[in-house]
């Protein structure tokens, strides 16, 4: 009966609390901005993506033809040539771009040299690249709370809201009854804010065909609501704290400021500081230092090469490197490369290590801003993040390995004596193709349990907050 | 006149007199003091890049030295060309930080920040090995808390935060119309606040800024009083802003609301629609295509070179020459393929020159655009300061080009004198004083223009209508 | 003097006030009654100039109110219903600062704090913030400035609403004397007794429309509640 009549009130409350939304013109507006705001966004979103995927398989094309009209070269002078791999734009990464416009998309493939990616979308800038930053993420992450500030700073605050508590509180409703209600109310308004995004989001990946992507879409967007509640939550238990109107509204925006802007800017620097990286000169340098340390696989005078020598004379069972079946300078080579890769590899695991280390710095930061939370998992499902782009480079070092030492291996089968030789090196890499995959969810599930895990314990701290406040509100009325 | 003292002065001891200002001078000061030591990290760090790249050009000419001091005898000669031949000196160029550099890294991440230089080397190559930066994308995504950041974002939200109430307090406590009542016109309110809000809150962080850059090791007396001419205007354009949105609202939260839009619309969103416009109007060249497109032209060079060489009758000669011939040939084959170069690139930079010019426009568009754009040019970070060192390392190049011509026309090797010398370094010369004025007085013009503007539809939209009610 | 040649002002098809003529002599008080809504707060904005009429003029002292405002506002005093200073600045800053405005030139703190206790503030209270004074220590600040302004005219909107009768009582004996130094007032009102005991001159308003004007002295207290309502009650024409 109690039961029956709560619900009745709480219906009572969440209606009359959603016929005020409806009814204010502002925030109707501010809506309509918002979700404007978003289309736009995520149109220009879609069409840059649309550019870059149509101008990287054109530079594809190009660059086969190029490797290709190489005809009969030095194999070796080949791989030191290179050849260039572009990095797929994730589908999602439209809606969440996460680190991509800071990562390079044309990796440089080449002998002895590992390459980062080259070309991100954020070189050669001017003072307006700048202020880049508002992506359809940015837009559910950061503008939509401002929107929840706007909305819902006077729940309980300001001289009417706090006449008409006293009203209510003496027709009956308990204070946390009022609390719900709104509460649920502005929840509906947010769920139904997120079901329109969604709509827009599916509908372009509709046209595209991703059917297969709507579930990461889904948890994208769920976790963003959870996201907004918390924001909400929070917003409203200010409310239920400030003096007035005033002091709600300068309060929630300073949780905004510091939660949403500052927080999540200086988390990433404070990682780096606890966590510092090498510059690229000084990791450079350390790279060739230890290259410098042994054969580099281009001399094979090089007196360091006394043991690969006598080991390979040993296995053919020859006196002299002239009676190899094999050709010594080619096997110097495979040796160099196999050397080099193997310190590029250690030190770039390290540099990775590191990143992931600031990346588990900024996400325990996530007890002071739940943005820190979201921003990594949301990147992760649009695969759009650090791990995201490692696995491509992981994938383009395996075929450039592959293609290289197929080319040295040519040299090393092919070549006699030492004059000049040539061979057709687009024959010698056809065989080797480069088809990169995109991690399966089961390698971006680890990604995202951790952060919604923390969304949703910042969810239920927001709600016990509002609970404990609404609960304070009766001596306001 | 008076009266506009009598008012100022009056509002200015109200300001002081506020719970909140202190607190906000505090945060600032923190926040500056927070962002300058960050640009002083990254400073430091270019700082730190540039001299090692100068050490190693040092290293290796001192190497190469000692390699013809000690090392090179006739028989062993051709294994040290490299200390040798003219052909294969070594030189880096850098783009060292000026002393405002701590204010803000500006564009200066998406540009190379050196060139390694040999002769024979391909002119779009020498700024291949510093194109690539391994900073952690997440630091750079999450965008650098730097001073500009802190003067082009939060400096015009802390000013509208003590000017947003404006009127609108005056309207709210039901005082406007007693004020309004008094003989005094009402633009001397209005102006008079405006006075006293810049007074008490623009000024003191416009000077904790100056402070920090100090702090922070600028020296550039002339580029801190830029700075604060240009954030002075910046605030008052806030302050402006703060009147023309609230001039009408009865409440102080619809005040406070209409502000937060307002710097909304022009810090973020116009902006970032400006941005997206222009990236589709005149679009960054296509690096990777330009690459392809450079490549093939190798691809054909090198043929040509090839079939230029079979044609070409050996060249007999007495006396084997200081300088192999094939060096001479290979000069032939650079000028051939740099002329190649230059008829392959003039496409690309063409549509990068346009995007220039549309990204200077968009500085009209909004003061926020104007004022990192004229921050960025004080800190010497800014895209036309990077684009000037990459023409200018490429003049160098050519002009060593030269030298080589005459070493070679010469027969001449390089020796021990020639490093000791000295050999050519690379030295970057600023922008002349003219360029940089006058770029940072268009940043002035757009923010006047904007203040302009301002008043413009202040003064249009009170036609016929009192310019405040109660 | 204080003169309204049929001001009116319309918005739409709402007639706010409707071509209403007085004039007030110095040393006179017109006393305007009138229910919530009556005009009386809109005729006083029309005589301050804060609002454009519809039609109509308002002369202080021959000068158009809306062709020289400022002129005008030299010579006015205006009391609004709420008193409202700045909290965080004392009474004697607020005084300063508003006789500063009005145009008073010496503004010695003396002179500033001799107003104050004229007008019933004692020295200690002057020197508080502004922010702990009550509605009638607001209300005392409004009348030193009178004082101190020795304005020619006065508009007073409901000036005793939300007082005490002590308060309200030392109010009127303040009002008396500045009739007494040669003031115009002009003074919208409920209380209709307090209104019988200072007015010289009566008017009835309602819907913008004044529809009675008597002198004080011609009524009773009672008569004049009993004219009151029966002018509320009676149809509009």
């Amino acid at each position: 009966m109690m039961a029956t009549h709560t619900l009745t009130m709480l219906h009572i409350v969440v209606r009359q609390q959603w016929r005020i939304m409806a009814r204010d013109g502002r925030l109707r507006w501010l809506l309509l901005a918002l979700l404007l705001v978003f289309a736009a966004s995520l149109t220009a979103a879609a069409g840059r993506a649309n550019l870059t995927l149509a101008q990287q398989q054109r530079d594809a094309v190009s660059e086969a033809e190029v490797w290709a009209a190489q005809g009969e070269a030095n194999p070796h002078g080949a791989a030191h040539f290179g050849r260039y791999v572009y990095k797929p734009w994730p589908p999602l990464a439209v809606l969440d771009p996460g680190l991509l416009n800071h990562l390079g998309s044309t990796l440089r493939l080449e002998g002895h040299v590992q390459n980062t990616g080259r070309y991100k979308p954020t070189d050669r800038g001017f003072a307006l690249s700048r202020f880049d930053g508002l992506n359809p993420a940015a837009v559910l992450q950061t503008l939509v709370p401002l929107l929840i500030v706007f909305a819902a700073f006077t729940t309980f605050s300001g001289t009417r809201s706090r006449a008409l508590l006293a009203q209510e509180l003496g027709a009956g409703a308990s204070s946390r009854l009022l609390a719900a209600g709104r509460f649920a109310a502005f929840a509906v308004g947010l769920g139904r804010l997120a079901l329109a995004t969604g709509v827009l989001c599916a509908v372009w990946l509709g046209a595209r065909g991703d059917w297969p992507l709507f579930g990461s879409l889904l948890l994208m967007l769920g976790a963003c609501y959870v996201y907004w509640l918390v924001f909400l939550a929070l917003v409203m238990a200010i409310s239920a704290h400030a003096e007035n109107a005033g002091a709600s509204l300068l309060r929630s925006l300073g949780l905004w400021a510091v939660v949403v802007v500052l927080l999540p800017m200086l988390a990433p620097q404070l990682a780096e500081q606890r966590y510092p990286t090498p510059g690229a000169t000084a990791f450079h340098k350390a790279v060739e230092r230890e290259v410098m340390e042994g054969p580099d696989g281009h001399d094979t005078r090089d007196v360091r090469l006394g043991r690969l020598e006598a080991e390979t004379l040993k296995a053919y069972g020859v006196q002299k490197i002239a009676d190899l079946p094999i050709n010594f300078d080619g096997l110097v080579f495979e040796h160099g490369e196999q050397r080099t890769t193997g310190i590029y590899t250690r030190h770039f695991a390290q540099l990775y290590d590191d990143h992931a280390a600031q990346a588990r710095f900024s996400l325990a930061a996530s007890v002071l801003s739940p943005m820190l939370a979201l921003r990594p998992l949301s990147a992760a499902l649009a695969q759009s993040d650090l791990p995201a782009h490692r696995h491509f480079l992981e994938q383009a070092e395996r075929y450039r390995y592959a293609m290289v030492q197929a080319l040295n291996r040519d040299m090393k089968l092919h070549r006699k004596g030492n004059g000049l030789y040539t061979a057709d090196v687009n024959a010698i890499t056809a065989g080797i193709q480069f088809a990169p995959q995109s991690l399966a969810m089961r390698d971006v599930a680890p990604r995202i349990v951790q952060p919604l895990l923390i969304l949703l314990a910042w969810l239920i701290a927001a709600l016990l907050l509002l609970w404990r406040s609404a609960s304070q509100l009766g001596g306001k009325a | 006149m008076k009266s506009i003292f009598l008012i100022t002065r009056f509002e200015l001891t109200r300001l002081l007199r506020a719970r909140w200002l202190a607190p906000l001078w505090l945060g600032f000061a923190l926040v500056c003091a927070y962002a300058g030591w960050n640009g002083t990290q990254w400073s430091a760090q270019r700082l730190e890049a540039v001299e090692a790249l100068r050490l190693n050009e040092q290293k290796i000419h001192a190497d190469r030295r000692q390699q013809i001091a000690e090392k090179i005898t006739p028989e062993t000669k051709g294994r040290f060309g490299g200390a040798l031949y003219a052909t294969a000196m070594f030189f880096q160029a850098a783009l060292p930080p000026t002393s405002m550099s701590a204010l803000t890294n500006g564009a200066a991440d998406g540009y190379p920040l050196a060139a390694s230089i040999a002769p024979y080397m391909a002119s779009n190559t020498i700024f291949d090995e510093h194109l690539a930066d391994l900073a952690n994308p997440a630091v750079q995504a999450a965008g650098r808390l730097d001073l500009a950041f802190v003067l082009v974002y939060l400096f015009p939200l802390l000013v509208l935060s003590a000017s947003y109430g404006m009127w609108s307090n005056e309207r709210e406590a039901g005082m406007a119309g007693w004020l309004l009542s008094q003989p005094q016109a009402p633009w001397h309110y209005l102006a008079a606040k405006a006075a006293a809000c810049w007074l008490a809150t623009a000024l003191p962080m416009i000077l904790l800024v100056t402070a920090t850059l100090l702090l922070c090791g600028a020296r550039d007396m002339s580029g801190l009083l830029a700075c604060a001419l240009l954030a002075g205007m910046y605030g008052l354009f806030w302050i402006g802003a703060a009147i023309f949105v609230t001039q009408r609202l009865r409440t102080t939260a619809q005040a406070a609301f209409a502000c937060l839009m307002c710097w909304l619309a022009l810090v973020v969103v116009a902006p970032a629609l400006a941005l997206t416009l222009v990236d589709r109007i005149a679009p960054p060249s296509a690096s990777a295509e330009r690459v392809n497109a450079l490549r093939a032209e190798a691809m054909r060079a090198r043929a040509e070179n090839r079939a230029e060489a079979q044609r070409m009758p050996k060249m007999e000669r007495g006396v084997a020459p200081n300088i192999p011939d094939s060096l001479r040939l290979r000069g032939v084959e650079v000028d051939r393929a740099e002329r190649g170069i230059q008829a392959v690139s003039a496409r690309y930079r063409s549509e990068d020159r346009r995007r220039e010019t549309w990204m200077e426009r968009a500085r009209f568009l909004s003061p926020a655009i104007a004022l990192q754009d004229g921050l960025e040019r004080l800190s010497g970070n800014d895209a036309d300061r990077a684009l000037q060192f990459q023409q200018q390392a490429q003049r160098f190049q050519l002009t060593q080009r030269d030298l080589v011509r005459v070493y070679l026309a010469e027969d001449r090797l390089l020796t021990v004198a020639d490093y000791d010398r000295g050999l050519p370094r690379f030295v970057f010369h600023e922008q002349p004083w003219r360029q940089r004025t006058g770029a940072m007085l268009t940043d002035v013009l757009a923010i006047c223009l904007g203040l302009f503007v301002l008043g413009a539809l202040l003064y249009w939209r009170s036609r016929g209508r009192p310019l405040l009610t109660d | 003097m204080l003169q309204t040649i049929s001001l009116s002002k319309q918005y739409g098809s709402h007639q706010a006030l409707a071509a209403l003529s007085v004039q007030i002599a110095p040393g006179e008080v017109f006393c305007m009654l009138g229910a919530n809504g009556a005009g009386k707060t809109t005729s006083i904005k029309l005589m301050l100039g804060l609002l454009t009429p519809s039609a109509g003029q308002v002369l202080v002292h021959g000068v158009d109110v809306h062709r020289d405002p400022l002129a005008a506002r030299r010579q006015m005093l205006y009391l609004p219903e709420q008193i409202a200073l700045y909290g965080e600045m004392s009474g004697l800053e607020n005084l300063d600062y508003f006789a500063g405005l009005a145009g008073v030139g010496d503004r010695r703190p003396s002179l500033l704090l001799e107003w104050l206790h004229e007008a019933g503030i004692p020295e200690d209270a002057a020197h508080r913030r502004a922010a702990t004074y009550s509605k009638g220590m607001r209300q005392k600040v409004a009348i030193a400035l009178a004082i101190a302004r020795s304005a020619r005219v006065l508009l007073l909107d409901e000036p005793t609403s939300g007082l005490d009768p002590q308060a309200s009582a030392e109010f009127h004996a303040l009002l008396l004397r500045q009739r007494d130094a040669g003031a115009a007032i002009y003074m919208a009102t409920h209380d209709l007794f307090r209104a019988r005991e200072v007015a010289t001159t009566i008017g009835l308003m309602r819907g913008g429309h004044l529809v009675r004007t008597l002198k004080a002295t011609d009524v009773s207290a009672l008569e004049l509640e009993r004219l009151y309502l029966d002018e509320m009650r009676a149809p509009l024409m």
